[in-house]
């Protein structure tokens, strides 16, 4: 490229010099250019073209020097998976006209700059509000009013259609069908979602890289859901309400004021508190506590981002059953999160942060008996005596999220430890328990071009006596987990109803825990759980910038199945779970988030222990009940 | 998993390497082994015999299995004790397995009346009744130790948990209790339970009827010598006798706390192994409830002093000899089958050589078998023939041995029933049982059974509504639960057109909401609206016996022709075993199913004992896996067609079958029914 035009520039300025002796060289030049040429002129362009030839030429030399005779012909080029070729000391070639680069933390020296809008104003630049990537006053690039006072309006738009083969009871007393002898019967269920999210956000200060003085967001969600099921009484309580379900709901997902308190250095390091509902993730990939709930938040930064800290507390809301969407229509729970956490940037090495963090959660409704609104009892859930629970438990955790040289490496680990009012599955004395558990999981990956390769390792323990004084199961208090494929998995994706142990399902939607909860947007922890050990290889392939191809191999154990055993009165519960084998298309026509394709599907290929618990050996009766479970999800989301 | 481990393999931190090592094991197949030990679900069974579980009879520590009198003393004294030191005057019931009464009292002071009463403020059926203290006393102990065995320990609490019209009560919406009608079992009018010997001091084979059925109110609780079960205890304080509405959040709240803390302290020293006790039970995965009182609530230490005076009771207890003020209970199963079980063989020729461990069957306490298999009296020439009735009762037992039990401890054990197969008409073609079954299910099995095979008769419409005695449910008369069965089920023949009826379908339309459970509902038509109803007034299964019920409170004694005259208002004794058709009453939850030769109702089979999904399966699968062994059409479950799973009364189907999961011990399969 440099040689290129090196070339191009000597032959200008040696045209340009020769056109000063040359009429008719000069004319056609003055035609070319549409205006006349003086001698001064010319001598001036060839001067010009000479001295740029000059430069790429001395950027040539430099490009020599740097390259050697090791990578002839390689222009310098860096290849992912190859070394990087050696840097000798050379002079950098610098353009003389060039600005020098910005300084890090340079003191001062900073020059007052018009408004982007006011730049744009003077330009004469017009807009569209239906255009998000230009000047949009919809979208907080000019002020609504004063000097600083913007609005941000976002919406978004998801639809989902899911089908799944997951295992579906036959009504203890009720049937769907004549001849429907046994405890497993037609599995499968489909779901359609949609859910349309308004988002508006008033704004007061610069949105660029001063942080907001005030912002006042209210994201209303609607959601219309539609389920079918292969037997009755499984989508609610009533059998007689059949095998159909649809059912819609207006949430709040935020609702905050953030007011920004004060800045403490010049790099806008601050403290801000937010109030309201408002979205919070406690950890990196929502293996504690990933929620929209309603909260005071007390947050900032220090040392120029390097430090970043929480102080929380959250008073949980309750959810709408079937759309997950908050209820702000009923009291809120008597269950609530305190959490602090402190991240520190370029810890132990730079480009990966290191996190600390406790959260502590408390929960009175071992009182109650509350009852979702498909008329499931969901508090206490029902399993063993029925007979409700209070609990207060801590989350001690560390947790990194960053690369290690070209590694990227994600770890979280936690120590749960607390105590609960009442075991249900009957403690000695019936005295409630102490509660200790402890989660870890790790995900290295690495990239290779277009590739990115992926293993991770998950472990929550279990419970290994249900009626013991100790509880040693590990629950989250509401997890959304990114990781090891989150809902491109099977597992991670849909829950699995303990079919004949009780009202409680062996995992929860976008759950990763094992953790045989009645739901996981409504019911309580439960630490009486057989835990879960996860080990996986993944990988994504960016087959085009705008096609991903997503896969993950998981396998899946219990970490004990006593607590199952107990429920089902059923001793000798393996602790395979399975093979979960998934894969995702991801398609984004517009190299963009606003429209995203996604067609998903995975498969869970049953080990002994599932086996033990469900029928996945074919059925003896009625139904072809055999093989391997399934769920596919197509999912289009419209974004502005 | 008892077992102590050195303290390296239980630090946390070893256990956490441990952990992560295993998340880097990905071999096909898993990491892991099974969750368990031989104790399955963590559940200890320190003190729990297992060997007791197919020899119930085998002497422990050289003595018997059976209560002494000095034990029946002991047990009294330590009751009397207690209620004295409370200041609550009890009367006192000490029964064996089979149901004699070993001892009786009522100190002074005590109720000697006590009135029926669910709390729920209706008037039909029972409620209101007043009825003798001693005979709730007997009520109670006898529920403790029939609902018992040596793989469970159930109490008059466990019985009120799963009778009533929710399971667990209280929780709206879910269906009733998995025996749901069991109270009403083991009736006085019974054609099966035996009378108390008339001679003090002697003891007779069982198993005994019960005055009032089984009992839900707190203060029974079965008894062990040894930690094999031998009895029960049960003690009345108070004036009323009745269920508790709200058990999961009280304690005691009925009123009943009293009796139960002074059965716990009587039956101190004999307690069941504490393994067995119902809340080490899920069922469906809810545990069950044995007792809220601990010796904790004792007023008094432990002791055996003082003295009591043996009440006689026409009818139920004779009394002790002379100068003796209790009796020794009998050896449930001995081989000499003086407590109406005896090993199959040890009176004769085993009846069912077949069986893979030695089956038990029923005696008349004088050393001669009961309800070897026979030949059927109707239908003439298509009846189950005596040959029949032995394989099939073989291959019924046979499927009970390897089917996993739902109630007993430790886990992955056997399940224990009794099974009882009739003709037509309800007359006995055979009944024999596991070893250690709940001695309850024997009585129950006949219920199932001839419920079973009079509901699918084609007459049995019009011999319901034939019935003149009055009824609980609004117009007061039989008639209407047929007519109500013809609405709900949408059928104008029904109970008239040869549809198969098994006992979950009997079941489905017998609970006071129609879809059971569901709050708001109308009644199954066989049931009441929720205010008639209550564990004392379940609609027809009550008002079937309710005149037997009051005759016994009388001392009217039992007609030949069984449960079900109505002094003559209600069914008529048959043409062919001269008893009415359902002669020791009616049953309304899972484990039974009819006959059929063909297309031709020939009886039924009941089972009872085990988990009610269990029964179902026992009854279900015992039949499928039969082998007929004479020629012609064989015998065997109903037809698909006219099954009554085909009726879908409401939008919802009958269940005619309800087979549990992972059900056998030797096999994987999930659904085999």
């Amino acid at each position: 490229m440099a040689e290129q035009l090196y070339q191009a520039t000597t032959s200008d300025a040696a045209t340009f010099e020769k056109a000063l002796t040359t009429p008719a060289l000069r004319m056609q030049l003055e035609r070319t250019l549409n205006r006349q040429l003086s001698d001064d002129t010319l001598t001036a362009m060839a001067s010009h073209a000479r001295a740029e030839a000059d430069y790429w030429a001395s950027y040539r030399a430099g490009i020599d020097k740097m390259i050697g005779a090791q990578y002839p012909g390689a222009e310098g080029r860096r290849a992912p998976g190859r070394p990087a070729p050696p840097v000798p000391g050379v002079e950098p070639v610098v353009n003389p006209e060039a600005l020098p680069p910005p300084q890090p933390f340079e003191e001062g020296g900073n020059m007052p700059v018009q408004d982007r809008w006011r730049i744009l104003d003077a330009l004469g630049r017009g807009e569209n509000p239906l255009d998000p990537y230009n000047t949009n006053t919809l979208k907080a690039d000019k002020p609504v009013f004063g000097d600083d006072w913007f609005v941000n309006v976002g919406a978004i738009a998801d639809t989902i259609y899911q089908p799944a083969r997951d295992p579906t009871g036959v009504g203890a007393q009720y049937t769907a069908r004549p001849a429907e002898n046994n405890t497993f019967g037609k599995y499968g269920r489909t779901q359609i979602l949609e859910t349309d999210i308004l988002e508006f956000a008033l704004i007061k200060g610069d949105t660029a890289f001063k942080p907001p003085d005030f912002e006042l967001r209210i994201t209303p969600a609607f959601n219309y859901n539609y389920t079918t099921a292969g037997e009755i009484g499984v989508l609610n309580v009533n059998p007689a309400k059949g095998q159909t379900r649809s059912d819609q709901f207006v949430g709040l997902q935020e609702g905050f004021i953030d007011y920004h308190i004060r800045n403490v250095s010049e790099y806008y390091d601050f403290d801000s508190i937010r109030v309201g509902i408002q979205p919070f993730n406690a950890d990196f990939r929502g293996f504690l506590f990933q929620d929209n709930q309603l909260g005071v938040r007390l947050f900032g930064d220090r040392d120029a981002n390097r430090w970043q800290y929480n102080f929380a507390y959250f008073q949980r809301l309750e959810k709408d059953t079937n759309s997950g969407l908050n209820d702000l229509g009923q009291a809120v729970r008597r269950d609530g999160i305190f959490v602090a956490n402190l991240f520190r940037q370029d810890t132990p090495v730079p480009g990966f942060t290191s996190q600390v963090i406790d959260l502590y959660n408390w929960n009175r409704e071992g009182g109650e008996f509350y009852y979702d609104k498909n008329g499931f009892l969901i508090r206490p859930a029902q399993i063993g005596d029925d007979r409700g629970y209070n609990y207060d438990v801590n989350y001690l955790g560390y947790n990194g999220d960053g690369h290690f040289g070209r590694v990227n490496l994600t770890v979280s680990s936690y120590w749960e430890f607390g105590h609960q009012s009442h075991n249900q599955f009957g403690a000695p004395g019936n005295s409630g328990a102490t509660i200790g558990g402890f989660f870890a999981a790790a995900e290295p990956s690495i990239d290779f071009d277009w590739m990115r390769f992926r293993l991770s390792g998950l472990i929550a323990s279990g419970a290994d006596n249900p009626q013991s004084g100790h509880i040693g199961g590990f629950d989250s208090p509401f997890e959304n987990p990114q990781f090891a494929g989150a809902d491109t998995s099977f597992w991670i994706r849909q829950s699995i109803p303990l079919i004949g142990g009780g009202g409680v399902a062996l995992n929860t939607e976008n759950g990763v825990l094992a953790d045989l909860r009645s739901s996981k947007g409504q019911g309580q922890s439960n630490f009486d759980n057989p835990g879960v050990i996860l080990a996986g290889v993944g990988g994504d392939f960016d087959l085009l910038p705008e096609l991903r191809l997503a896969t993950n191999f998981n396998h899946l154990d219990f970490y004990n199945t006593t607590t199952l055993e107990f429920l089902r009165h059923q001793a000798d519960i393996p602790n395979d779970i399975g093979w979960d084998l998934s894969t995702a298309l991801t398609y984004r026509p517009l190299f963009s988030q606003n429209i995203v394709l996604r067609l998903s599907g995975g498969i869970l290929i049953p080990g002994d222990g599932t086996k033990a618990l469900f029928n996945t050996n074919g059925g003896a009766a009625l139904f072809n009940t055999g093989g391997f479970l399934y769920s596919v999800m197509a999912n289009v989301i419209f974004t502005y | 998993m008892s077992g102590r481990s050195p303290r390296l393999f239980t630090h946390p931190a070893f256990r956490a390497a441990m952990a992560v090592l295993s998340v880097w094991c990905m071999a096909p197949g898993g990491c892991g082994g099974g969750g368990g030990g031989s104790s399955g679900t963590g559940v200890s069974t320190t003190g729990v015999s297992t060997s007791a579980a197919t020899d119930p009879a085998a002497p422990v520590n050289g003595a018997p299995p059976s209560l002494t009198e000095s034990d029946v003393n002991t047990i009294m004294l330590q009751a009397v004790h207690e209620a004295t030191a409370r200041g609550k005057p009890a009367t006192i019931a000490v029964v064996d397995r089979v149901g004699n009464v070993l001892s009786l009292t009522q100190m002074p002071g005590a109720p000697g009346m006590a009135t029926i009463t669910s709390g729920r403020g209706n008037n039909t059926g029972l409620e209101n009744v007043s009825v003798p203290t001693p005979l709730a006393a007997i009520a109670k102990a006898l529920t403790g130790a029939y609902l018992s065995s040596n793989g469970n320990a159930f109490s008059t609490r466990t019985a009120n948990q799963i009778i009533q019209q929710h399971f667990d009560p209280g929780v709206t919406d879910t269906p009733g209790g998995p025996l749901f009608g069991v109270q009403f079992s083991q009736l006085p009018c019974s054609d099966f339970n035996t009378i108390a010997s008339g001679t003090a001091g002697a003891t007779n084979g069982g198993p005994h009827r019960s005055p009032l059925g089984f009992s839900a109110d707190a203060g029974g609780l079965p008894v062990y010598k040894n930690g094999i079960l031998a009895g029960g205890i049960g003690v009345m304080t108070e004036a009323t006798y009745s269920d508790n509405l709200n058990p999961l959040t009280s304690s005691g709240s009925a009123g009943s706390f009293d009796d139960e803390v002074i059965a716990l302290a009587g039956s101190t020293g004999y307690q069941a192994p504490p393994a067995l006790d119902a809340n080490n039970i899920a069922v469906n995965g809810l545990t069950l409830q044995y007792t809220d009182a601990t010796s904790a609530n004792f007023a008094a230490p432990v002791a055996a002093t003082g003295t009591f005076t043996p009440l006689p009771l026409t009818g139920f207890f004779t009394g002790p000899a002379a100068g003796h003020t209790a009796i020794a209970g009998l050896t449930y199963g001995s081989s000499d089958g003086a407590s109406g079980v005896a090993p199959d063989g040890a009176l004769g020729p085993m009846l069912y050589p077949g069986t893979v461990n030695t089956s038990y069957v029923f005696t008349d306490g004088a050393g001669h078998v009961l309800y070897a298999p026979t030949n059927g009296l109707v239908p003439a020439g298509q009846a189950i023939t005596a040959a029949e009735a032995q394989a099939l009762m073989t291959s019924v037992l046979n499927t009970a041995y390897v089917t996993r039990a739902a109630i007993r401890i430790p886990t992955n054990t056997f399940a224990q029933v009794t099974a009882t197969i009739v003709d037509l008409d309800g007359n006995i073609v055979a009944q024999a049982r596991t070893p250690d079954a709940p001695v309850f299910g024997a009585d129950v099995s006949r219920q199932k059974a001839r419920t079973a095979a009079f509901f699918s008769r084609t007459d049995a419409a019009a011999k319901v509504s034939a019935i003149t005695a009055s009824a609980s449910n609004t117009s007061g008369t039989f008639a209407q639960y047929i007519s109500d069965s013809r609405s709900l089920t949408g059928d104008s023949n029904v109970f008239a057109d040869g549809l198969a009826w098994s006992e979950v379908s009997v079941g489905d339309i017998a609970r006071p909401f129609y879809p059971d459970g569901i709050d708001g509902n109308p009644p199954g038509s066989l049931s009441l609206p929720i205010n008639l109803w209550s564990v004392f007034s379940t609609g027809i299964q009550l008002d079937l016996i309710k005149q037997d019920f009051v005759n016994a409170l009388t001392g009217v004694p039992t007609p030949a022709a069984g449960c079900a005259t109505s002094n003559g208002l209600g069914l008529p004794p048959t043409a062919s075993g001269g008893k009415t058709q359902l002669a020791n009453g009616m049953q309304i939850f899972s484990g039974g199913a009819p006959i059929y030769r063909g297309n031709t109702l020939v009886g039924a089979i009941g089972i009872s004992g085990d988990g009610i999904q269990q029964d179902s399966l026992i009854s279900f699968i015992g039949l499928q896996n039969f082998v007929d062994p004479q020629a012609g059409t064989p015998i065997s479950n109903a037809p698909l067609a006219i099954r009554s799973d085909t009726l879908s009364p409401g939008g919802v189907n009958l269940r005619y079958v309800n087979c549990p999961a992972a059900p056998f011990l030797n096999s994987s399969v999930q659904n085999p029914c």
